[in-house]
């Protein structure tokens, strides 16, 4: 029993995942079950600091590491919660099957950042993934909506395959799949350079590549963040990004760190293509939402510099992006969702003269996003520069940095929209208050972790 | 006076300083009246004002010591605290700003007319941000505000300027951005390299490896390049420089210009000696390009705006290349030449304002005779022209006198070509002169044009007494800053010489 108590963050959210499920039988309000949900997230993570230890064999790991990630994915079901509450996509009598979804994506995640095992790791990250599957075609009338599904669905099945694979070959040569017996083995000098360890990891490699959406591997996201329902989209695009992160950060630095040759060189080439490849195709979208899914690849290629540090100093890096992308990018989202037709450029037109206080909340997300101080997005590239030039990538840095100029100009040319362009008067703006607090949330925070860095800075 | 501000001594006042313009930026977020934003904006910069009595009343000037340091721990990760402190060298860029702010916001008065409260709001924070980028002791606390200054001026531009405005401040922002980048590239590696600090003075000390300080010498000469501009990483100046409203023009040209090249006094000489010593040559070029080639250009200028813009350029050569000669009588030259520039280009494009709000246009070729249509504003240009050119009693006479004298020392050949400069300065200042002052009055003029009004000699006398008052005393700017440059050129020196052992060592 005792190894049960550190699953207890687990355990309640599920238990009130299945309460919130039975009560949407009954209850067909949106504002009750979203607040049921984040009162749920909220005891969760009440809950999460509390336990510490490992158990199962070492196959559940509740650590300092976890507990940060599982507090954050508390955040995006909070944030995707309020979401979800104003936005009328999602409708009132599917809202318990959205709030049950996103708790179970929320799970899931938990699971993979607590993952001491490789099984553990995939059976978390099935979870997530299949719930975060039919979110995509929540918007079940809509076939665009569908195509989206059936497109994350069909290359995600496909990805996994891919890290079975790898960890069955893994298995073969180190006869475990758990991850510090893989790191003993790996430190002991084991297999080293085979190419068989080469597959294994590269398998790893490719299957994370396709979870956070770097270049090459990206090619589900613009359509799966571009047709899934708004809420959806600003939750996957924050969560499951950070669950992967959270699970090939154990897997790549704890286990495969004493082999780090073999895998820097891919999450390099990596990095190269994603940052390139996300920066130039977001600049050439006409729709907004499109071109923040393009711009969230290009945000996972500056996590995966912090991770080439290859350790725990690496990781704390990426973790700072993390929390701070978590906040501008939701924040992002719900923008777009107060805005009728926020997908399209032409509801952003004027938006300074028609709501001053929303333009300038979007200009400092905008901003956040560029990395320009003080708002925090600048705290999150400054950190994972700072790993990243300490591990000898300088020269990748300086990649990065210059497509990190091509960004401002797509996030920028948006803010020229707001500020310095006429517009139709007549584009509805939502008063939905789940929708403002989400937005006045994620700003303050923007602005705080921007002038307090220390408060998501791990040392 | 001493005792009315001793008290002041243990007072948080540069943090106080730099907060008033920000509050009062807060403050405009209110609904009100467009007078009341004007008057509060006002209020604030001359409250703001106000600081720089005891600022130099109190300060010491026996020394190069930081003054007024104030520090505060910050980030702990990073080894960092927000420290701010102010010398010699600051101390005229500081008084500079606090002269500029207020004139803006006089500039303003009658000309925007539109989003009142966006507009002063972006002028109030332009004004924190300057403070604090010239105030800043730390790397990240400068970078925090060089960025930072890029969210309001890009707004100015791209809102209140003409109608390619909004080109024009992408334009901006961009090339500023590409050039900070490896500014902030630099920044972390140093951090990495000199001992995990990010401290200015701590750096300064910390004497890099030689290989190492050529690398980031280059990062951090792109960042400041840049936004000085110099020659050829000027290519957004002309554009924003023209299409940007007057009061932004101002700033731009009158104290942005100066953070580049208070980042070569301050960081970027300091930091890098050896490597300033090995591309001595290349700067001394480049200035003299910048020169001749802003001065060349301003000939070709049709657009009033344009030729200020360039001769602008031209004479930001003329501080880059008093800076290159590390020498002590350069780098004070170059800082009178920046105060002086500041106020020169300043009062020019701000009296362009006044001259496009009468007569609607910036051509050349539709001005003419105004010395008979409105002779009191004739008057201020005339003064003002001679000025740029460098006429004896007036500042800029000063700034390049002791450029030109240094680099005459031991560079004879880039001294004699920069004075090509000096007369192709004089050629574009007299041609403009000659054609919108003395020539036939344009017949296009509209009706009952005025001439200059109280408000706007409200702000122009202020300006033109300190062109006058540094052309012919130079020596309260002087002893000032005496201690400070000659304290960062020892400290050049003798890093040099120490580098110079070592490497016939080897």
């Amino acid at each position: 029993m005792s190894e049960l108590s550190i699953l207890r963050p687990e355990i309640v959210l599920t238990l009130s995942m299945l309460c919130i499920f039975l009560a949407g039988l009954a209850i067909r309000s949106k504002v009750v079950l979203g607040l049921m949900t984040i009162a749920a997230a909220g005891v969760t993570a009440y809950l999460v600091p509390s336990v510490s230890g490992s158990g199962f064999d070492g196959m559940f790991i509740a650590d300092a590491y976890g507990t940060f990630f599982k507090l954050l994915f508390m955040l995006t079901l909070i944030l995707g919660a309020m979401l979800g509450i104003g936005a009328p996509v999602i409708r009132e009598r599917h809202a318990s099957e959205y709030f049950c979804l996103l708790m179970l994506a929320s799970v899931g995640m938990m699971c993979m950042a607590s993952a001491g095992d490789m099984i553990v790791l995939y059976i978390g990250l099935e979870l997530m993934s299949l719930s975060v599957y039919v979110l995509t075609g929540f918007h079940r009338e809509n076939l665009f909506s569908n195509e989206a599904a059936m497109k994350y669905l069909l290359l995600g099945t496909f990805a996994t395959a891919i890290l079975l694979f790898g960890t069955a070959i893994v298995y073969m040569l180190t006869g475990s799949t758990n991850i510090a017996a893989i790191a003993a083995h790996m430190t002991a000098g084991g297999n080293g350079g085979s190419p068989l360890l080469m597959l294994a990891v590269l398998s790893i490699v490719v299957a994370f590549g396709f979870k956070v959406a770097a270049v090459p591997f990206h090619m589900w996201a613009p359509d799966a963040y571009h047709g899934a329902p708004t809420p959806v989209t600003a939750f996957m695009s924050v969560g499951p990004k950070a669950a992967a992160f959270a699970a090939f950060g154990r897997v790549l630095v704890d286990g495969f760190g004493p082999a780090l040759a073999v895998w820097t060189p891919a999450i390099t080439v990596l990095v190269v293509l994603t940052v390139a490849g996300g920066n130039l195709l977001a600049l050439r979208q006409d729709n907004v939402k499109r071109m923040l899914a393009y711009s969230s690849v290009a945000h996972a290629g500056y996590m995966m510099l912090g991770m080439l540090a290859g350790t725990r100093v690496g990781m704390n890096a990426v973790m700072t992006y993390l929390a701070v992308y978590a906040f501008m990018n939701m924040g992002v989202f719900a923008v777009m969702l107060m805005l009728e037709n926020g997908e399209e450029r032409s509801a952003y037109a004027g938006l300074a003269k028609r709501q001053p206080l929303l333009a300038i909340a979007m200009l400092i997300f905008l901003f956040s996003l560029t990395g320009i101080p003080p708002a925090a997005g600048f705290v999150g590239k400054f950190q994972v520069f700072l790993a990243a030039v300490g591990a000898g990538h300088t020269a990748l840095v300086v990649v990065a940095v210059i497509f990190s100029v091509v960004s401002a100009y797509y996030y920028l040319r948006l803010v020229g929209t707001m500020f310095m362009s006429e517009g139709d008067e007549s584009v509805a703006c939502s008063t939905s208050g789940a929708l403002i607090l989400t937005v006045a949330i994620t700003v303050a925070f923007v602005l705080l972790l921007g002038i307090v860095p220390s408060l998501v800075l791990f040392g | 006076m001493i005792n009315l501000f001793s008290d002041l001594h243990a007072a948080p006042m540069i943090s106080i300083m730099m907060l008033v313009p920000a509050i009062a930026a807060l403050f405009l977020l209110l609904p009100m009246s467009s007078r009341a934003v004007r008057v509060l904006s006002l209020c604030a910069t001359l409250i703001t004002a106000l600081f720089s009595l005891p600022l130099w009343e109190l300060f010491d000037k026996s020394t190069a010591q930081m003054q007024f340091v104030e520090r505060i721990p910050w980030v702990d990760l990073w080894n960092l605290e927000y420290s701010v402190g102010i010398d010699g060298i600051s101390l005229p860029l500081v008084l500079l700003t606090l002269l500029i702010s207020p004139v803006c916001v006089l500039a303003s008065w009658q000309g925007i007319t539109t989003r009142l409260r966006g507009y002063y709001a972006c002028l109030l924070l332009m004004e924190s941000i300057m403070l604090g980028i010239f105030v800043s002791l730390n790397l990240v606390l400068f970078f925090f505000f060089w960025e930072a200054m890029l969210v309001p001026m890009y707004l100015l531009i791209g809102m209140w300027g003409s109608e390619r405005g909004r080109v024009a401040a992408m334009k901006f922002l961009l090339f500023t951005l590409a050039g900070s980048i490896f500014m902030l590239v630099g920044i972390v590696a140093i951090f990495l390299l000199g001992g995990r600090t990010f401290d200015i003075a701590a750096l300064s000390r910390s004497g890099l490896a030689q290989s190492a300080q050529i690398w980031l010498f280059i990062a951090f000469f792109i960042g400041f390049a840049v936004k000085v501009p110099v020659v050829p990483f000027h290519g957004w100046q002309p554009d924003a420089y023209a299409e940007a409203p007057t009061a932004a023009t101002v700033i731009m040209a009158a104290v942005l210009a100066k953070m580049g090249t208070y980042g070569f006094l301050r960081v970027l000489f300091p930091f890098f000696p050896y490597a300033a010593q090995t591309f001595l040559e290349p700067l001394l070029v480049i200035s003299l390009i910048t020169i001749l080639y802003g001065a060349y250009c301003a000939l070709a200028q049709q657009d009033l705006k344009r030729l200020i813009a360039y001769s602008s350029l031209s004479h930001m050569g003329f501080i880059l290349l008093g800076i290159a000669t590390l020498s002590s009588i350069g780098i004070q030259g170059s800082i009178i030449q920046m105060i002086s520039h500041g106020v020169i280009t300043g009062a020019l494009f701000l009296w362009i304002g006044t001259a496009e709000e009468r007569f609607k246009t910036r051509m050349l070729r539709d001005f003419g005779g105004l010395s008979r249509v409105v002779p009191v504003s004739a008057t201020v240009f005339t003064v003002l022209g001679l000025a740029a050119t460098g006429f004896p009693g007036m500042s800029a006479f000063v700034g390049e006198f002791l450029i030109l004298s240094s680099v005459f020392q031991g560079h004879l050949i880039i001294g004699a070509t920069a004075i090509f400069g000096v007369v192709l300065g004089v050629v574009y200042m007299c041609w403009a002169y000659y054609r919108m002052v003395l020539f036939n009055p344009s017949s296009l003029y509209p009706q009952g044009v005025g001439d200059l009004r109280l408000r706007e000699m409200m702000f122009f006398t202020p300006l033109v007494a300190v062109v006058l008052i540094v052309g012919v005393q130079p020596g309260i700017l002087l002893e000032l800053m005496r201690f400070s440059t000659d304290h960062l050129v020892m400290a050049l020196h003798s890093v040099n010489a120490v580098t110079h052992v070592a490497g016939g060592l080897q």
